[in-house]
This record gives C-alpha cells, sequence and structure tokens, in this order.
C-alpha cells in the first residue's frame, strides 16, 4: 500500500517535471521575422582580439547567415546540430583545444544554438572563444 | 561505473551508472557513497579539471541520497520512476555554477538548452533500469551474502 502510494506521487512528480520543463521550452522559445534585416556579429577569438561583422541579410536563422558571409564553413552548417568548431578561421574544438564557442546576444546567454538562433533587425551577437 | 560510462561515453546521456549507485546504495547504503566519489575522482583524473568538476562533486550524491531514503523498498518500478526523475533533473541540478556565474538568465538558458538532452537522460535511465534491475540485483545478492 506504501509502495503503491509512493509509486504514485512519483509518477505524478514525472509526469509534472516533464510537463513543466516542456512549457518552460515552448514560453522560451524565441520568434521568426521574415525579410531583410541588418545584425552585427562580433567574434572574440582566443587572443582576446574582436572581428565585428555588419551583416544585411533575408536569413530566418544565425547559422544562415553565418553560412552567407562564409563566417562558419558549410560542411559544419550541413552537419546539422549546430555545433561549430571553427569560427572566422578559427578553432575551438572542446577535445582537442579545451574550448569552445559561445554564443551571447546583445551581451546575454542565449537558449539555442547558432542554427536555432532567429534573428531580428538590429540584432547583436557575439561568438566567444571560450575556455573549458 | 566508471568502466561503463567510459564504454558508453559514445551515446550522449545515455549511461548505467544510475543504475550502478541505484543498486549499490539498495545493497551497502552508507557505503556506497564510496564507490560513488571514487567513480568521480576516475572521471576527474581522465577528463581533466572544469566546470562540471563541480557538478560532479553534488550531482550523484542527489541520487545517492534519494535511494538511501526509500533502501528498504524493492520495487522496480520506483527506482525506475526515481532513475528517470534523475535523469531529467540532471540538468538541472547541474545549472548550479551556472546560476552563479550566469545569473538567473544564464542558469535558465543552461537548463532549456539542454531539455532535450535531459529527456534522453530520462528515457535511457528509465529502460535501462527496467531491463536491468533485476538481472544485476540478482547477480550482486548473489556475489556479496
Amino acid at each position: 500500500m506504501k509502495n503503491k502510494k509512493l509509486s504514485v506521487i512519483l509518477s505524478a512528480i514525472l509526469i509534472v517535471v516533464i510537463a513543466g520543463f516542456a512549457a518552460l521550452v515552448i514560453a522560451k522559445k524565441p520568434e521568426v521575422q521574415k525579410g531583410g534585416k541588418d545584425i552585427t556579429v562580433t567574434v572574440v577569438f582566443k587572443d582576446k582580439t574582436e572581428k565585428e561583422y555588419e551583416i544585411s541579410t533575408d536569413a530566418e536563422f544565425l547559422g544562415d547567415a553565418l553560412l552567407e558571409e562564409k563566417i562558419v564553413t558549410e560542411d559544419e552548417y550541413k552537419n546539422g546540430n549546430g555545433m561549430y568548431t571553427v569560427i572566422a578561421g578559427e578553432r575551438a574544438d572542446y577535445t582537442l583545444d579545451k574550448s569552445w564557442w559561445c554564443l551571447t546576444k546583445g551581451g546575454e546567454t542565449v537558449n539555442v544554438g547558432i542554427n536555432e538562433q532567429p534573428i531580428s533587425d538590429g540584432d547583436s551577437f557575439e561568438i566567444t572563444n571560450t575556455p573549458a | 561505473m566508471y568502466v561503463s560510462q567510459v564504454l558508453m561515453s559514445a551515446l550522449t546521456n545515455i549511461e548505467i551508472v544510475s543504475l550502478l549507485i541505484i543498486l549499490t546504495t539498495k545493497k551497502f547504503g552508507v557505503k556506497a557513497l564510496l564507490s560513488v566519489y571514487i567513480f568521480v575522482f576516475c572521471e576527474i583524473f581522465t577528463y581533466g579539471l572544469s566546470i562540471w568538476v563541480i557538478n560532479y562533486l553534488y550531482v550523484w550524491a542527489i541520487l545517492w541520497l534519494a535511494v538511501f531514503l526509500v533502501r528498504e523498498i524493492d520495487s522496480v518500478y520506483i527506482y525506475c520512476i526515481i532513475s528517470a526523475l534523475f535523469g531529467i533533473l540532471f540538468g538541472t541540478f547541474c545549472s548550479v555554477p551556472y546560476f552563479l556565474t550566469g545569473g538567473l538568465s544564464g542558469g535558465i538558458a543552461y537548463i532549456i538548452s539542454g531539455f532535450w538532452y535531459d529527456m534522453l537522460h530520462c528515457a535511457g535511465n528509465l529502460i535501462s533500469t527496467a531491463i536491468l534491475y533485476l538481472p544485476l540485483k540478482r547477480a550482486i545478492d548473489k556475489l556479496v551474502k
């Protein structure tokens, strides 16, 4: 009887947690803007130098815009998982370099990867070579 | 625990470490913490120091504690649910350093960005516990009387 009660409680907690997470992910999903946009992408390299890209694009997602400007390679874009090791010619591969490319928008952490990040006119992104 | 993690490291967020912690905690109680931390230090020795080390110092102990509190219960279903809950909350448990360094938005972003990995972890834990709990428990009971 006690086991049954605990089973029901734990099952309910699991369902609530899954539903809660799903609701949070849906609520925080960024909106897509169609049409021409001007955005700024600042790449911060390992040596802390920066390069700013002013991009005019019709792309809906940041990955597409970066590919247009050849900031990311087509191979990594096509592998589809949104994990880039080479940005603007510099590698930050976690397994080899113990560093990774961190995407922020206006200095704030974002919830999605480069390929899933929608872009709007006037957006400013930073992609920073970050040590692990 | 360590060997299983290394062998399964290619499978993202699929592991039987959780199941092994459940079984050893049921069998050995407080002494199981020793095996948990031997696992943690083997991981640190293998993969080096980074922010994840902070997570590992407490996250597996959370599972140990949850199982320790109900270790008298012998129900596969309950341990499946505990394992699944641990899997889906793993990212949340690990987000503490990100709340401290990145604030509320940083922590929430970390949790949301790992949601699908946590779902995979949840499903993996549920299935592995459902399939392997009884056979491994019998094996442990035979080996350690």
